[in-house]
Protein backbone atom coordinates (compact mmCIF):
# COMPACT_ATOMS: atom_id res chain seq x y z
CA UNK A 1 0.00 0.00 0.00
CA UNK A 2 1.05 3.54 -0.59
CA UNK A 3 0.59 4.40 3.04
CA UNK A 4 3.19 1.79 3.92
CA UNK A 5 5.63 3.40 1.53
CA UNK A 6 5.07 6.79 3.11
CA UNK A 7 5.64 5.35 6.56
CA UNK A 8 8.78 3.57 5.44
CA UNK A 9 10.18 6.72 3.91
CA UNK A 10 9.31 8.61 7.04
CA UNK A 11 11.10 6.11 9.22
CA UNK A 12 14.12 6.27 6.97
CA UNK A 13 14.14 10.07 7.27
CA UNK A 14 13.73 9.91 11.03
CA UNK A 15 16.63 7.50 11.26
CA UNK A 16 18.76 9.80 9.14
CA UNK A 17 17.84 12.82 11.25
CA UNK A 18 18.63 11.05 14.50
CA UNK A 19 21.94 9.83 13.11
CA UNK A 20 22.84 13.41 12.21
CA UNK A 21 21.84 14.52 15.67
CA UNK A 22 23.92 11.86 17.34
CA UNK A 23 26.88 12.67 15.12
CA UNK A 24 26.62 16.33 16.01
CA UNK A 25 26.44 15.42 19.67
CA UNK A 26 29.46 13.13 19.42
CA UNK A 27 31.27 16.02 17.81
CA UNK A 28 30.54 18.06 20.91
CA UNK A 29 29.21 20.92 18.84
CA UNK A 30 25.66 20.58 20.06
CA UNK A 31 26.27 19.73 23.67
CA UNK A 32 23.16 21.44 24.93
CA UNK A 33 20.08 20.54 26.83
CA UNK A 34 21.69 18.21 29.33
CA UNK A 35 23.13 20.67 31.84
CA UNK A 36 25.79 18.19 32.95
CA UNK A 37 27.27 17.90 29.46
CA UNK A 38 30.31 20.08 28.83
CA UNK A 39 29.36 23.11 26.76
CA UNK A 40 25.68 23.20 27.71
CA UNK A 41 24.34 26.63 28.55
CA UNK A 42 21.03 27.59 30.10
CA UNK A 43 18.33 29.04 27.90
CA UNK A 44 15.43 29.30 30.30
CA UNK A 45 14.63 32.39 32.28
CA UNK A 46 12.52 32.40 35.40
CA UNK A 47 8.93 33.33 34.68
CA UNK A 48 7.73 36.81 35.46
CA UNK A 49 6.25 37.23 38.88
CA UNK A 50 2.68 36.06 39.20
CA UNK A 51 0.34 37.10 42.00
CA UNK A 52 0.78 34.78 44.94
CA UNK A 53 -2.94 34.08 45.09
CA UNK A 54 -3.22 32.84 41.51
CA UNK A 55 -2.95 29.07 41.24
CA UNK A 56 -0.32 27.78 38.82
CA UNK A 57 -2.00 27.12 35.51
CA UNK A 58 -1.45 23.52 34.57
CA UNK A 59 0.34 22.91 37.83
CA UNK A 60 -1.50 19.63 38.31
CA UNK A 61 -0.37 18.50 34.90
CA UNK A 62 3.28 19.16 35.61
CA UNK A 63 2.76 17.33 38.87
CA UNK A 64 1.25 14.22 37.28
CA UNK A 65 3.90 14.24 34.59
CA UNK A 66 6.61 14.45 37.22
CA UNK A 67 5.11 11.51 39.10
CA UNK A 68 4.83 9.42 35.95
CA UNK A 69 8.40 10.19 34.88
CA UNK A 70 9.65 9.39 38.36
CA UNK A 71 7.65 6.16 38.47
CA UNK A 72 9.04 5.02 35.13
CA UNK A 73 12.52 5.78 36.39
CA UNK A 74 12.04 3.77 39.58
CA UNK A 75 10.26 0.83 37.92
CA UNK A 76 13.09 0.60 35.44
CA UNK A 77 15.58 0.12 38.25
CA UNK A 78 13.34 -2.64 39.72
CA UNK A 79 12.87 -4.33 36.35
CA UNK A 80 16.61 -4.47 36.06
CA UNK A 81 16.76 -6.28 39.37
CA UNK A 82 14.52 -8.94 37.87
CA UNK A 83 11.05 -8.12 39.18
CA UNK A 84 8.41 -9.28 36.69
CA UNK A 85 5.64 -7.45 38.53
CA UNK A 86 7.67 -4.30 37.98
CA UNK A 87 7.90 -5.16 34.29
CA UNK A 88 4.13 -5.29 33.95
CA UNK A 89 3.66 -2.13 35.95
CA UNK A 90 6.55 -0.54 34.09
CA UNK A 91 4.78 -1.18 30.79
CA UNK A 92 1.69 0.60 32.09
CA UNK A 93 3.77 3.48 33.36
CA UNK A 94 5.57 3.69 30.01
CA UNK A 95 2.17 3.95 28.33
CA UNK A 96 1.17 6.71 30.74
CA UNK A 97 4.48 8.43 30.10
CA UNK A 98 3.65 8.43 26.39
CA UNK A 99 0.16 9.79 27.02
CA UNK A 100 1.50 12.63 29.13
CA UNK A 101 4.54 13.27 27.01
CA UNK A 102 2.34 13.87 23.98
CA UNK A 103 -0.08 16.03 25.94
CA UNK A 104 2.64 18.07 27.59
CA UNK A 105 4.20 21.29 26.41
CA UNK A 106 5.47 20.86 22.89
CA UNK A 107 4.31 21.44 19.35
CA UNK A 108 3.07 17.98 18.34
CA UNK A 109 -0.49 18.28 19.52
CA UNK A 110 -0.97 21.83 18.20
CA UNK A 111 0.22 20.64 14.81
CA UNK A 112 -2.24 17.77 14.77
CA UNK A 113 -5.20 19.91 15.84
CA UNK A 114 -4.37 22.61 13.28
CA UNK A 115 -3.89 20.05 10.55
CA UNK A 116 -7.34 18.57 11.02
CA UNK A 117 -9.01 21.95 11.40
CA UNK A 118 -7.73 22.68 7.92
CA UNK A 119 -9.08 19.73 5.98
CA UNK A 120 -11.81 17.15 5.71
CA UNK A 121 -10.65 13.82 6.98
CA UNK A 122 -11.97 10.50 8.17
CA UNK A 123 -11.40 9.81 11.85
CA UNK A 124 -9.03 6.95 11.00
CA UNK A 125 -6.72 9.56 9.48
CA UNK A 126 -6.30 10.97 12.96
CA UNK A 127 -5.33 7.56 14.31
CA UNK A 128 -2.98 7.08 11.39
CA UNK A 129 -1.25 10.38 11.97
CA UNK A 130 -1.02 9.75 15.70
CA UNK A 131 0.60 6.40 15.03
CA UNK A 132 2.93 7.84 12.42
CA UNK A 133 4.19 10.52 14.79
CA UNK A 134 4.68 7.97 17.56
CA UNK A 135 6.49 5.60 15.18
CA UNK A 136 8.83 8.31 13.93
CA UNK A 137 9.47 9.33 17.51
CA UNK A 138 10.26 5.82 18.71
CA UNK A 139 12.39 5.10 15.64
CA UNK A 140 14.42 8.22 16.33
CA UNK A 141 14.86 7.28 19.97
CA UNK A 142 16.13 3.82 19.02
CA UNK A 143 18.70 5.23 16.63
CA UNK A 144 19.85 7.84 19.16
CA UNK A 145 20.20 5.21 21.87
CA UNK A 146 22.10 2.79 19.61
CA UNK A 147 24.53 5.44 18.50
CA UNK A 148 24.87 6.80 22.03
CA UNK A 149 25.69 3.31 23.28
CA UNK A 150 28.18 2.73 20.52
CA UNK A 151 30.12 5.95 21.02
CA UNK A 152 29.61 6.43 24.74
CA UNK A 153 32.61 8.46 25.76
CA UNK A 154 33.29 11.00 28.47
CA UNK A 155 30.13 13.05 28.03
CA UNK A 156 26.79 12.74 29.77
CA UNK A 157 23.92 11.70 27.44
CA UNK A 158 22.39 14.41 25.28
CA UNK A 159 18.97 15.92 25.37
CA UNK A 160 18.21 16.40 21.71
CA UNK A 161 14.89 18.09 22.34
CA UNK A 162 16.60 20.89 24.23
CA UNK A 163 19.34 21.61 21.71
CA UNK A 164 18.83 25.05 20.30
CA UNK A 165 19.86 24.13 16.76
CA UNK A 166 17.53 21.15 16.74
CA UNK A 167 14.69 23.27 18.03
CA UNK A 168 15.31 25.96 15.42
CA UNK A 169 15.46 23.39 12.63
CA UNK A 170 12.28 21.64 13.69
CA UNK A 171 10.38 24.92 14.20
CA UNK A 172 11.53 26.11 10.80
CA UNK A 173 10.23 22.81 9.44
CA UNK A 174 6.86 23.43 11.06
CA UNK A 175 6.70 26.93 9.57
CA UNK A 176 7.72 25.70 6.11
CA UNK A 177 5.11 22.97 6.06
CA UNK A 178 2.49 25.44 7.22
CA UNK A 179 3.52 27.87 4.49
CA UNK A 180 3.50 25.15 1.87
CA UNK A 181 0.05 23.97 2.88
CA UNK A 182 -1.21 27.56 3.05
CA UNK A 183 0.05 28.36 -0.43
CA UNK A 184 -1.32 25.17 -1.93
CA UNK A 185 -4.75 25.99 -0.52
CA UNK A 186 -4.52 29.55 -1.90
CA UNK A 187 -3.41 28.28 -5.29
CA UNK A 188 -6.08 25.66 -5.57
CA UNK A 189 -8.68 27.85 -7.24
CA UNK A 190 -11.76 26.06 -6.12
CA UNK A 191 -10.95 23.39 -3.66
CA UNK A 192 -7.56 22.26 -2.54
CA UNK A 193 -8.54 18.62 -2.43
CA UNK A 194 -9.48 18.50 -6.06
CA UNK A 195 -6.02 19.55 -7.01
CA UNK A 196 -4.30 17.08 -4.84
CA UNK A 197 -6.56 14.46 -6.31
CA UNK A 198 -5.60 15.25 -9.88
CA UNK A 199 -1.88 15.52 -9.31
CA UNK A 200 -1.66 12.36 -7.43
CA UNK A 201 -3.71 10.16 -9.62
CA UNK A 202 -1.42 10.83 -12.54
CA UNK A 203 1.70 10.30 -10.52
CA UNK A 204 0.31 7.14 -9.14
CA UNK A 205 -0.59 5.72 -12.52
CA UNK A 206 2.91 6.39 -13.81
CA UNK A 207 4.61 5.02 -10.72
CA UNK A 208 2.90 1.73 -10.74
CA UNK A 209 2.77 1.36 -14.49
CA UNK A 210 -0.82 0.25 -14.54
CA UNK A 211 -3.56 2.41 -15.85
CA UNK A 212 -5.60 3.81 -13.05
CA UNK A 213 -6.37 7.09 -14.72
CA UNK A 214 -9.32 8.97 -13.46
CA UNK A 215 -11.59 6.10 -12.95
CA UNK A 216 -9.85 5.53 -9.66
CA UNK A 217 -12.28 7.73 -7.87
CA UNK A 218 -12.14 10.81 -5.79
CA UNK A 219 -11.83 9.30 -2.37
CA UNK A 220 -8.64 7.48 -3.15
CA UNK A 221 -6.89 10.42 -4.76
CA UNK A 222 -8.02 12.62 -1.95
CA UNK A 223 -6.57 10.30 0.64
CA UNK A 224 -3.26 10.16 -1.16
CA UNK A 225 -3.10 13.93 -1.35
CA UNK A 226 -3.44 13.93 2.39
CA UNK A 227 -0.89 11.17 2.71
CA UNK A 228 1.97 13.39 1.70
CA UNK A 229 1.21 16.41 3.87
CA UNK A 230 0.20 14.29 6.85
CA UNK A 231 3.45 12.35 6.49
CA UNK A 232 5.44 15.59 6.53
CA UNK A 233 3.57 16.87 9.56
CA UNK A 234 4.23 13.56 11.31
CA UNK A 235 7.89 13.76 10.52
CA UNK A 236 8.28 17.25 11.92
CA UNK A 237 6.14 16.50 14.95
CA UNK A 238 7.91 13.27 15.80
CA UNK A 239 11.45 13.52 14.51
CA UNK A 240 13.15 14.75 17.65
CA UNK A 241 13.13 11.83 20.07
CA UNK A 242 12.21 12.47 23.66
CA UNK A 243 14.95 12.26 26.23
CA UNK A 244 12.87 9.92 28.37
CA UNK A 245 12.71 7.23 25.69
CA UNK A 246 16.41 7.61 24.87
CA UNK A 247 17.39 7.32 28.54
CA UNK A 248 15.22 4.22 28.99
CA UNK A 249 16.84 2.55 25.99
CA UNK A 250 20.39 3.47 26.90
CA UNK A 251 19.83 2.12 30.39
CA UNK A 252 18.30 -1.15 29.15
CA UNK A 253 20.97 -1.72 26.54
CA UNK A 254 23.72 -1.03 29.07
CA UNK A 255 22.16 -3.57 31.44
CA UNK A 256 21.72 -6.26 28.83
CA UNK A 257 17.92 -6.08 28.62
CA UNK A 258 17.45 -4.40 25.20
CA UNK A 259 14.21 -6.28 24.48
CA UNK A 260 12.67 -4.85 27.63
CA UNK A 261 13.81 -1.40 26.60
CA UNK A 262 12.30 -1.81 23.16
CA UNK A 263 9.02 -2.99 24.67
CA UNK A 264 8.88 -0.05 27.04
CA UNK A 265 9.65 2.44 24.31
CA UNK A 266 6.96 0.91 22.11
CA UNK A 267 4.53 1.36 25.01
CA UNK A 268 5.62 5.00 25.21
CA UNK A 269 4.88 5.28 21.48
CA UNK A 270 1.47 3.67 21.92
CA UNK A 271 0.59 6.13 24.67
CA UNK A 272 1.65 9.02 22.46
CA UNK A 273 -0.41 7.68 19.56
CA UNK A 274 -3.51 7.55 21.75
CA UNK A 275 -3.14 11.15 22.92
CA UNK A 276 -2.30 12.52 19.49
CA UNK A 277 -5.24 10.67 17.94
CA UNK A 278 -7.42 12.32 20.53
CA UNK A 279 -6.13 15.73 19.55
CA UNK A 280 -6.66 14.90 15.88
CA UNK A 281 -10.27 13.93 16.55
CA UNK A 282 -10.71 17.16 18.46
CA UNK A 283 -9.52 19.16 15.44
CA UNK A 284 -11.92 17.28 13.14
CA UNK A 285 -14.77 17.80 15.58
CA UNK A 286 -14.08 21.54 15.73
CA UNK A 287 -14.10 21.73 11.93
CA UNK A 288 -17.30 19.76 11.60
CA UNK A 289 -19.08 21.83 14.19
CA UNK A 290 -17.99 25.04 12.48
CA UNK A 291 -19.15 23.79 9.07
CA UNK A 292 -22.43 22.55 10.47
CA UNK A 293 -22.96 25.96 12.04
CA UNK A 294 -22.20 27.68 8.72
CA UNK A 295 -24.70 25.45 6.93
CA UNK A 296 -27.48 26.39 9.32
CA UNK A 297 -27.86 29.92 7.95
CA UNK A 298 -29.94 30.85 4.93
CA UNK A 299 -27.11 32.49 3.03
CA UNK A 300 -26.21 30.28 0.07
CA UNK A 301 -22.49 31.14 -0.16
CA UNK A 302 -21.70 30.87 3.52
CA UNK A 303 -20.83 27.18 3.93
CA UNK A 304 -18.32 27.37 1.06
CA UNK A 305 -16.75 30.53 2.46
CA UNK A 306 -16.43 29.01 5.90
CA UNK A 307 -14.94 25.88 4.48
CA UNK A 308 -12.37 27.89 2.60
CA UNK A 309 -11.67 29.96 5.68
CA UNK A 310 -11.01 26.83 7.72
CA UNK A 311 -8.87 25.40 4.91
CA UNK A 312 -6.67 28.47 5.34
CA UNK A 313 -6.84 28.72 9.11
CA UNK A 314 -5.46 25.20 9.61
CA UNK A 315 -2.24 25.78 7.64
CA UNK A 316 -2.16 29.38 8.93
CA UNK A 317 -2.09 28.07 12.49
CA UNK A 318 0.74 25.68 11.64
CA UNK A 319 2.69 28.47 9.97
CA UNK A 320 2.04 30.83 12.89
CA UNK A 321 3.01 28.17 15.39
CA UNK A 322 6.27 27.49 13.57
CA UNK A 323 7.13 31.17 13.27
CA UNK A 324 6.26 31.92 16.90
CA UNK A 325 8.27 28.97 18.19
CA UNK A 326 11.22 29.83 15.96
CA UNK A 327 11.28 33.44 17.16
CA UNK A 328 10.87 32.27 20.73
CA UNK A 329 13.83 29.89 20.45
CA UNK A 330 16.06 32.18 18.42
CA UNK B 1 -11.02 35.20 -1.05
CA UNK B 2 -9.72 38.35 0.58
CA UNK B 3 -11.79 37.69 3.65
CA UNK B 4 -10.37 34.21 4.03
CA UNK B 5 -6.85 35.53 3.67
CA UNK B 6 -7.61 37.99 6.46
CA UNK B 7 -8.93 35.12 8.57
CA UNK B 8 -5.74 33.20 7.91
CA UNK B 9 -3.59 36.12 8.97
CA UNK B 10 -5.63 36.59 12.11
CA UNK B 11 -5.23 32.94 12.97
CA UNK B 12 -1.52 33.37 12.41
CA UNK B 13 -1.31 36.33 14.73
CA UNK B 14 -3.40 34.51 17.31
CA UNK B 15 -1.10 31.53 17.21
CA UNK B 16 1.89 33.80 17.59
CA UNK B 17 0.42 35.58 20.58
CA UNK B 18 -1.14 32.65 22.30
CA UNK B 19 1.96 30.55 22.67
CA UNK B 20 4.88 31.02 24.95
CA UNK B 21 8.05 29.07 24.60
CA UNK B 22 7.15 25.46 25.32
CA UNK B 23 9.47 22.91 26.83
CA UNK B 24 9.42 19.18 26.33
CA UNK B 25 8.36 16.59 28.87
CA UNK B 26 10.49 17.05 31.93
CA UNK B 27 12.11 16.23 34.31
CA UNK B 28 14.44 13.36 33.43
CA UNK B 29 16.93 13.43 36.26
CA UNK B 30 16.23 13.45 39.98
CA UNK B 31 18.56 14.59 42.70
CA UNK B 32 17.98 14.24 46.43
CA UNK B 33 19.68 17.29 47.81
CA UNK B 34 20.86 17.61 51.40
CA UNK B 35 22.18 20.95 52.58
CA UNK B 36 24.46 21.45 55.57
CA UNK B 37 24.92 25.02 56.70
CA UNK B 38 28.43 25.40 58.00
CA UNK B 39 28.88 28.12 60.65
CA UNK B 40 32.00 29.96 61.72
CA UNK B 41 31.85 32.54 64.51
CA UNK B 42 28.09 32.50 64.46
CA UNK B 43 27.79 33.15 60.73
CA UNK B 44 27.12 30.87 57.79
CA UNK B 45 30.38 30.66 55.86
CA UNK B 46 29.44 27.98 53.37
CA UNK B 47 26.75 25.52 52.37
CA UNK B 48 27.81 21.94 51.92
CA UNK B 49 25.68 20.01 49.45
CA UNK B 50 25.16 16.32 48.99
CA UNK B 51 23.47 15.24 45.78
CA UNK B 52 22.19 11.71 45.36
CA UNK B 53 21.17 10.91 41.78
CA UNK B 54 18.35 8.58 40.74
CA UNK B 55 19.35 5.06 39.69
CA UNK B 56 18.96 5.54 35.96
CA UNK B 57 21.04 8.66 35.60
CA UNK B 58 23.48 7.21 38.14
CA UNK B 59 23.83 4.09 35.99
CA UNK B 60 24.46 6.18 32.91
CA UNK B 61 27.19 8.25 34.58
CA UNK B 62 28.72 5.26 36.37
CA UNK B 63 28.98 3.31 33.12
CA UNK B 64 30.82 6.24 31.58
CA UNK B 65 33.14 7.22 34.38
CA UNK B 66 33.84 4.06 36.39
CA UNK B 67 36.35 3.06 33.78
CA UNK B 68 37.72 -0.02 35.54
CA UNK B 69 34.20 -1.20 36.49
CA UNK B 70 35.08 -1.85 40.12
CA UNK B 71 32.00 0.04 41.34
CA UNK B 72 34.29 2.51 43.06
CA UNK B 73 35.47 5.90 41.92
CA UNK B 74 39.17 6.49 42.35
CA UNK B 75 40.82 9.90 42.30
CA UNK B 76 41.45 9.86 38.56
CA UNK B 77 37.88 8.80 37.79
CA UNK B 78 36.50 11.51 40.06
CA UNK B 79 38.60 14.06 38.22
CA UNK B 80 37.20 12.91 34.86
CA UNK B 81 33.68 12.91 36.27
CA UNK B 82 34.13 16.44 37.55
CA UNK B 83 35.29 17.54 34.13
CA UNK B 84 32.69 15.61 32.13
CA UNK B 85 29.56 15.88 34.25
CA UNK B 86 29.92 18.58 36.88
CA UNK B 87 32.17 21.48 35.89
CA UNK B 88 29.69 22.63 33.27
CA UNK B 89 27.14 23.34 35.98
CA UNK B 90 29.07 26.57 36.57
CA UNK B 91 26.99 27.86 33.65
CA UNK B 92 23.91 27.07 35.71
CA UNK B 93 25.13 28.51 39.01
CA UNK B 94 25.30 24.88 40.20
CA UNK B 95 21.50 25.04 40.39
CA UNK B 96 21.85 26.89 43.69
CA UNK B 97 20.12 30.14 44.54
CA UNK B 98 20.97 32.17 47.61
CA UNK B 99 19.40 35.41 48.72
CA UNK B 100 20.51 37.61 51.60
CA UNK B 101 18.04 40.26 52.72
CA UNK B 102 16.04 39.49 49.56
CA UNK B 103 18.98 40.23 47.29
CA UNK B 104 20.36 37.41 45.14
CA UNK B 105 23.93 36.35 45.85
CA UNK B 106 25.30 34.67 42.74
CA UNK B 107 26.88 31.26 43.13
CA UNK B 108 30.02 31.46 41.03
CA UNK B 109 32.33 28.84 42.51
CA UNK B 110 32.30 25.66 44.52
CA UNK B 111 35.00 23.89 46.51
CA UNK B 112 35.91 20.36 47.47
CA UNK B 113 34.08 18.40 44.80
CA UNK B 114 34.07 14.68 45.35
CA UNK B 115 31.92 11.77 44.22
CA UNK B 116 31.30 8.15 45.13
CA UNK B 117 29.02 5.25 44.39
CA UNK B 118 26.66 4.23 47.18
CA UNK B 119 24.83 1.03 46.25
CA UNK B 120 23.35 1.85 42.83
CA UNK B 121 23.45 5.57 43.27
CA UNK B 122 25.97 8.18 42.39
CA UNK B 123 26.62 10.82 45.04
CA UNK B 124 28.23 14.23 44.53
CA UNK B 125 29.51 16.33 47.40
CA UNK B 126 30.76 19.89 47.24
CA UNK B 127 30.53 23.17 49.10
CA UNK B 128 29.26 26.58 48.07
CA UNK B 129 31.29 29.22 49.91
CA UNK B 130 29.66 32.53 50.81
CA UNK B 131 32.12 35.34 50.24
CA UNK B 132 30.36 37.41 52.85
CA UNK B 133 29.32 35.20 55.75
CA UNK B 134 25.66 35.56 56.61
CA UNK B 135 24.27 36.17 60.07
CA UNK B 136 20.97 34.26 60.10
CA UNK B 137 19.91 35.99 63.33
CA UNK B 138 19.80 39.46 61.84
CA UNK B 139 19.72 38.79 58.10
CA UNK B 140 16.98 37.21 56.01
CA UNK B 141 18.51 34.18 54.33
CA UNK B 142 17.00 31.90 51.71
CA UNK B 143 18.47 28.96 49.88
CA UNK B 144 17.08 26.97 46.96
CA UNK B 145 18.25 24.39 44.46
CA UNK B 146 16.47 24.02 41.14
CA UNK B 147 17.07 23.74 37.42
CA UNK B 148 15.45 26.60 35.52
CA UNK B 149 15.02 24.28 32.56
CA UNK B 150 13.57 21.52 34.69
CA UNK B 151 15.70 18.85 33.06
CA UNK B 152 16.65 18.01 36.61
CA UNK B 153 14.40 17.98 39.62
CA UNK B 154 16.18 18.59 42.89
CA UNK B 155 14.42 17.53 46.05
CA UNK B 156 15.22 20.08 48.72
CA UNK B 157 14.96 17.86 51.72
CA UNK B 158 16.81 14.77 50.73
CA UNK B 159 15.03 11.86 52.36
CA UNK B 160 13.92 13.85 55.36
CA UNK B 161 11.58 16.65 54.46
CA UNK B 162 13.29 19.29 56.55
CA UNK B 163 16.69 18.19 55.37
CA UNK B 164 18.67 21.15 56.60
CA UNK B 165 21.64 20.26 58.77
CA UNK B 166 23.92 22.51 60.72
CA UNK B 167 27.53 22.42 61.68
CA UNK B 168 29.32 24.67 64.16
CA UNK B 169 26.17 26.52 65.14
CA UNK B 170 26.78 26.23 68.90
CA UNK B 171 24.78 28.85 70.76
CA UNK B 172 22.21 29.17 67.97
CA UNK B 173 18.91 27.42 67.47
CA UNK B 174 18.09 27.27 63.78
CA UNK B 175 14.97 26.36 61.91
CA UNK B 176 14.51 25.97 58.17
CA UNK B 177 11.08 26.25 56.62
CA UNK B 178 10.57 25.06 53.08
CA UNK B 179 7.95 26.83 51.03
CA UNK B 180 7.22 27.71 47.43
CA UNK B 181 8.25 31.04 46.07
CA UNK B 182 5.47 31.84 43.62
CA UNK B 183 7.44 34.67 42.06
CA UNK B 184 9.99 32.25 40.63
CA UNK B 185 8.21 29.86 38.36
CA UNK B 186 9.90 27.44 36.02
CA UNK B 187 8.79 25.07 33.24
CA UNK B 188 6.57 27.55 31.41
CA UNK B 189 5.29 28.80 34.74
CA UNK B 190 3.93 25.43 35.78
CA UNK B 191 6.29 24.64 38.62
CA UNK B 192 7.18 26.73 41.65
CA UNK B 193 10.38 25.27 43.03
CA UNK B 194 10.73 24.97 46.81
CA UNK B 195 12.78 27.50 48.70
CA UNK B 196 14.30 27.19 52.14
CA UNK B 197 14.10 30.10 54.56
CA UNK B 198 16.55 29.84 57.40
CA UNK B 199 16.06 31.59 60.71
CA UNK B 200 18.23 31.31 63.80
CA UNK B 201 17.84 32.65 67.33
CA UNK B 202 20.40 32.85 70.08
CA UNK B 203 19.92 29.87 72.36
CA UNK B 204 18.88 30.90 75.89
Amino acid sequence: MRQGAVTRRLLALAVLLSALLAAAWADGALAQGNPFAPGARPQAQPQAATPAAAPASGGWFADVQRQVNRQLNQRLAEINKGSSAALLFGALIAFAYGVFHAAGPGHGKMLVVSYFIGRDAHPWRGALMGSQIALVHVGGAIVMALIATAIMTGAAPPSAEDMREVKLASYAGVALIGAWMFVSVLRGKGHAHFHAHHDHDHGHARDRGHAHGHGHGHAHGHAKGQGRSSAMVSLVAGAVPCTGAVLVLIYCIANGIPATGLGLVLMIGLGMAVTLTGFGLFGMFARRRALAFAARGEKPGRPARWRRGLDLIGPGLILGLGVALFIGAY
Amino acid sequence: MRRSAVAGCMALAGAGLGLGAPAEAHPHVWIDNTATFVFAQGKIGSIRLRWEFDEIFSASLISQFDKNKDRKLDAAEIKELEKGAFANLANYGYFTYVTVDDKPVPTVRVTGFTARIEKDKLVYEFAVPLDRPVDPVTQAFTFAVYDLEYFVELDMGGRERDGARYEGNAGLTCKASVGENPSKRIYSGQVAPPEMRLKCVKAP
